[in-house]
């Protein structure tokens, strides 16, 4: 199945169609550092250890000359790391530049989003964010954007399923972990399968009003 | 988004579609925009509470792994790196591999003893104590007496006589489930432990660890691990479901 994302309407479709027809084209090569986008999809603490290793420092230092604090780098740099877990989680995707240059650009943007929040001088952020961009290559940019895209969509989701009912919760989250309805519903003490869908029907309802209204 | 479509969406995530109406719904995704915006929407709920949960689990190991980096004043700071080699003592050295060696060792004869999580192991009831109250006092000392005795069998009869005289006795409740899962009527438990893990009371924690344990009692680790889910930091037994989480399939 193709990745269907948010996509804007026009034109888009015939993305979603190419595939089916060519679908062995693959116009560039894996990556070696696919094993750390797999290290994450996997939690593999040893691999995650060498991303670190290798890419904090570099982070940490382009956040402390943009006046920011370790402990900043840090959050930054977590952040980051979940936004590629985010990406990963579609098995399709195969990383096709280097780690670092990606993991780069999404701290940055990451960062200039803290400063923007913290309402810090914005003619700063804007030359930074243009000067930055200016510097990458446009494809490792378009992964970038997609990639944080995905994770704020994921963080919409979250924020509309916190204020959910606890049986709506416990509903979706039973039936999405793999529990068969029927166990589900004598759990959830409802008589049949049937009053565990309706309801399930009526929680992502809810939950999906919710996400549109925040969108 | 029409009413139809939504009941066709419903009904496709729901598994309740033939296989070739299913394949219909995917190829409207892959043609149809505002289909596909939907059904990805969908998807992506279907989706949402297991990957929050391996979401936690990564951000867990990112906290731990974070602690040997970004040191303020120390950009250099990379423990592998180079530019750190220091004298090394070999006599301290070939004590810690020697003390490492021990606990490896200790840790693999354990891991092999344990193996995937034995209800057993987690079965540590804490004794009965209920507030006398009302005309149910025989009834409660005999609860509280035959679970101290491990009789699950008769304090689950007593429990039904206090639970009796005192129905909102959210206390008797959740020991009427302990008992029930006990003696094995597992199904019986999580009728019983459910509306307390549903409800606000001090007790909820608990009923959802029980709840989990009547899964892990069957042998049932994904229902175990999605209850073991709902138990929130700082609330009974957190340590011991996030201990079990690690050690499920």
């Amino acid at each position: 199945m193709p990745q269907v994302g948010t996509y804007p309407p026009s034109g888009y479709a015939l993305f979603f169609i190419f595939p089916l027809h060519f679908p062995n084209l693959q116009p560039t090569a894996m990556h070696i550092d696919q094993k750390y986008i797999d290290a994450l999809r996997r939690n593999d603490a040893r691999l995650i250890r060498e991303i670190y290793q290798q890419h904090s420092v570099q982070i940490l230092r382009w956040v402390q000359a943009r006046g920011g604090s370790a402990d900043e780098a840090r959050d930054v740099f977590q952040d980051g790391l979940i936004v590629l877990f985010e990406k990963a989680q579609n098995d399709a995707f195969v990383l096709t530049c280097p780690l670092g240059a990606l993991l780069h650009v999404i701290c940055s943007r990451k960062y200039i989003d803290r400063l923007r929040q913290k309402g810090k001088d914005s003619g700063v952020r804007k030359t930074e964010e243009r000067r930055y961009e200016e510097e990458q290559d446009s494809d490792i940019l378009i992964l970038a954007e997609e990639s944080i895209a995905e994770q704020q969509k994921q963080e919409r989701l979250s924020a509309a399923f916190a204020q959910l009912s606890d049986l709506c919760r416990q509903l979706l989250s039973l039936l999405s972990n793999g529990v068969a309805p029927r166990e589900a519903a004598d759990q959830l003490q409802m008589n049949s399968v049937d009053t565990l869908y309706r309801r399930k029907n009526a929680c992502t309802e809810r939950w999906r009003s919710l996400v549109l209204a925040n969108a | 988004m029409n009413e139809r479509d939504n009941t066709l969406l419903n009904n496709y995530f729901n598994g309740l579609l033939t296989e070739a109406d299913a394949q219909k719904v995917r190829k409207r995704a892959a043609v149809e925009p505002e289909f596909a915006e939907e059904f990805s929407l969908r998807e992506a709920m279907a989706e949402y509470p297991s990957r929050a949960a391996k979401r936690k689990t990564l951000k867990d190991t990112l906290g731990a792994v974070e602690k040997d980096f970004f040191q303020e004043n120390k950009a250099e700071a990379t423990p592998a790196g180079p530019s750190m080699k220091a004298k090394v003592n070999w006599k301290r050295w070939a004590a810690a591999v020697a003390a490492g060696m021990v606990l490896l060792l200790g840790a693999i004869w354990f891991f092999n003893q344990s193996g995937l999580p034995e209800y057993r192991q987690y079965a540590q009831h804490a004794p009965l104590s209920l507030t006398v109250r009302g005309e149910a006092n025989q009834a409660i000392s005999n609860a509280e007496k035959a679970f101290a005795d491990k009789d699950y069998a008769g304090a689950l009869a007593a429990l039904e006589q206090v639970i009796a005289a005192d129905p909102a006795n959210v206390t008797a409740q959740l020991y009427l489930g302990i008992c029930l899962l006990e003696t094995d009527r597992t199904g019986e438990a999580r009728a019983a432990l459910s509306p307390i893990a549903l409800g606000q009371s001090a007790l909820r924690s608990e009923a959802n660890w029980y709840i989990a344990l009547s899964y892990l009692k069957e042998k049932n680790y994904n229902a175990c691990k999605s209850n073991l889910q709902f138990i929130e930091p700082g609330a009974d037994h957190y340590e011991e479901a996030q201990e079990m989480i690690k050690k499920l399939p």
